[in-house]
């Protein structure tokens, strides 16, 4: 079974008076290690199945499997632990927060999964990693853009997660950053063996990923299945 | 999420937002403080009455004449009439009343008293030696009632503090002349100052033999042939035998009386009067106690509407949180933990500036009357249990309204 099965997966959203479908029947296979680019048209329902995916949100139907759950029988408190232990979220506007220091920042996924006081180790060794030692007591406002989305990535990374999800990492940055980010992701995803699903507008960025999903209008209409289960 | 990370959150937030914090303390101190200062002086009034009320002495009881009917006419207690001298011997008998200790009979009358060029009118009462143990009245300088005046009708007088000082203007009082309503008696001593201001305790007085007000001043009531007297002040073995005291009081009185149905007389103990003091400062305490809590409350909602402000301003951060793993109850743990820290730290500060103001209040002199308030243990712990759940109350909503955000919302929102 793959890392990621969902089936038929439908989400509507009330707006108004206004049904909105924003996916349609989506169905999905991601195996365990893959590095995978979502692209679409805006409005085609990218960060709706990127919520879904990272269990910020609940399908209207349809079925989802991560590593062998069913997340549609899950509760809130259940959902909290799979995004805290399996999940790293990155976000287009960083959402780090503000007037806490870098080190604090990406401790905090830390401090709700409990457990050891080696915190603030783990911490700094993950900043390490994405090259930002040194600014470990810089507050967001202090850092580049790039460098805050470095920090995010070091948040995401924290727990070690299983999945990578990166809504538009690079939507906020220019394109040196932008690389630099990329970059980062290449390098998770090859040393550290975790799958990456990345929404990009960008297609020389998503060229670089294994596999290209293209959503339009709520439905994926290409690379829905992975490539080793279509060949 | 444990406490030590809820509380180490909850600081970290509160001292970034440090005046606000503070400003929203302050309601819950101001309401704390009065609560714990009302609470205080309430209790001082009361102590500061019960003292006096036993200063006046101990384990009495005062027998007063009834109430007169007159062609059903009802007149005031005590204008009956009816009491006598020896109504009060009577009482003395060791045999028929054993829980009687001392019997100190009192006859009364207002008179205006002379000395020189200086003149005042007040209260004149005729008292037996007893009257100085049993109502705790002893002399300052000179000497007290002396049995021997009383049976030779003595033209002498003890006279009160404020009575010396207005008369006699720092002049020695003792075997000077005064004139009390035309009639000469000399002073034989002063009585030590009562500082009182009710409750029959006072410094205006001056006492004369018993005797002697009956016979040379008033042209005095009788009563079955004798004379009669206002109070018979019955010093009783202790507070216990009170109800025992009162039954063989009744039984005598009634005996001499010849009494079947109505008495005309009533029996009130010192307990009483000290229950009715107590009452009356008991509701006052109650009352301004209510409205201190009324401000308390005030401060209560001021930490919910400082709260739900902060949720709102802090629904991106409630969204972040939520994403990287936070469950409801760590949230709803995190905002409650701010409202509680602020209630408690506004409680102590409460209960220190409370602390301040009733030592203030202790300063100062109310007339002759000092309060002094008193901080007891049980209104801190009441404050502080109080304030706490003043914390919780008003804290519950916002944080489980900020645990119950959807995350996607929460981290859309601008």
């Amino acid at each position: 079974m793959a890392l990621i099965e969902i089936e038929n997966l439908t989400k509507t959203f009330q707006m108004g008076e206004v049904q909105v479908h924003a996916l349609q029947g989506v169905s999905l296979g991601i195996e365990k290690g893959e590095m995978v680019a979502i692209m679409g048209p805006s409005g085609s329902g990218k960060s709706t199945l990127m919520n879904v995916l990272g269990c910020l949100d609940q399908p209207t139907s349809g079925t989802y499997w991560l590593d062998g759950v069913d997340v549609g029988s899950l509760d809130d408190d259940a959902l909290a632990r799979i995004r805290s232990q399996k999940i790293g979220f990155v976000f287009q506007t960083f959402n780090l927060l503000r007037r806490t220091s870098a080190l604090a920042n990406v401790e905090l996924p830390l401090v709700y999964v409990g457990g050891n006081g080696s915190r603030r180790q783990r911490a700094l060794e993950t900043l390490s990693a994405v090259g930002l030692r040194e600014r470990a007591n810089h507050q967001p406002t202090q850092l580049s853009g790039g460098e805050q989305q470095r920090v995010a990535i070091a948040r995401a990374l924290v727990n070690n997660p299983s999945i990578i999800l990166a809504d538009e990492p690079t939507g906020n940055l220019d394109s040196k950053a932008g690389a630099e980010i990329i970059g980062i992701f290449h390098r998770l995803h090859r040393e550290r063996g975790q799958t990456v699903i990345l929404v990009t507008h960008d297609s020389a960025i998503a060229a670089q990923a294994q596999r290209i999903i293209r959503l339009r209008d709520g439905q994926i209409v290409d690379g829905g299945t992975s490539g080793e289960a279509t060949a | 999420m444990n406490v030590k990370e809820s509380l180490h959150t909850a600081l970290t937030s509160l001292s970034a937002n440090k005046l606000r914090s503070f400003l929203t303390m302050l309601g819950i101190i101001i309401g704390v403080a009065a609560v714990i200062a009302m609470l205080s002086i309430g209790r001082g009034a009361e102590q500061a009455i019960t003292s006096q009320i036993t200063s006046m002495g101990t384990n009495l009881l005062f027998v007063r004449p009834g109430s007169s009917s007159q062609g059903g006419v009802r007149s005031a207690q005590g204008s009956a009439g009816t009491l006598t001298l020896q109504d009060a011997e009577a009482l003395a008998d060791p045999n028929l009343a054993p829980s009687v200790v001392v019997v100190a009979p009192e006859a009364s009358s207002f008179g205006q008293v002379v000395y020189m060029s200086n003149n005042i009118n007040v209260q004149i009462s005729g008292v037996t030696p007893e009257y100085e143990t049993v109502r705790n009245m002893p002399v300052e300088t000179g000497e007290f009632i002396t049995a021997q005046h009383v049976s030779a009708r003595s033209t002498v007088a003890v006279i009160g503090a404020n009575v010396s000082a207005s008369l006699f203007e720092g002049e020695d009082p003792l075997d000077k002349s005064i004139r009390i309503s035309g009639v000469n008696f000399r002073v034989i001593g002063v009585l030590e100052a009562k500082g009182g201001t009710g409750f029959g305790i006072t410094d205006d007085r001056i006492l004369v033999p018993l005797t002697t007000l009956q016979t040379r001043l008033s042209g005095a009531a009788r009563f079955r042939g004798a004379s009669t007297i206002q109070t018979i002040n019955v010093q009783i073995q202790s507070q216990k035998v009170s109800d025992q005291a009162v039954e063989e009081i009744g039984a005598i009185l009634r005996e001499r009386h010849d009494i079947l149905y109505e008495d005309d007389f009533s029996i009130t103990s010192q307990e009483d009067t000290i229950q009715a003091a107590t009452q009356i400062t008991d509701i006052l305490t109650v009352f301004l106690g209510g409205i201190a809590a009324i401000s308390l409350l005030v401060g209560g909602i001021g930490i919910m509407n400082i709260m739900l402000v902060s949720v709102t301003e802090r629904t991106r951060e409630i969204g972040i949180r939520k994403a990287v793993g936070a469950r409801k109850r760590d949230i709803l743990a995190q905002f409650l933990t701010e409202a509680i820290l602020l209630s408690v730290a506004g409680g102590i500060g409460g209960i220190l500036v409370g602390y301040g103001i009733s030592r203030l209040i202790t300063g100062i002199n109310f007339g002759a009357t000092q309060i002094s308030a008193v901080v007891s243990a049980d209104s801190v712990l009441l404050a502080t249990i109080f304030s706490l759940a003043v914390g919780l109350f008003f804290g519950i909503y916002p944080a489980q309204r900020a645990a119950d955000l959807n995350p996607i919302e929460a981290l859309r929102y601008e």
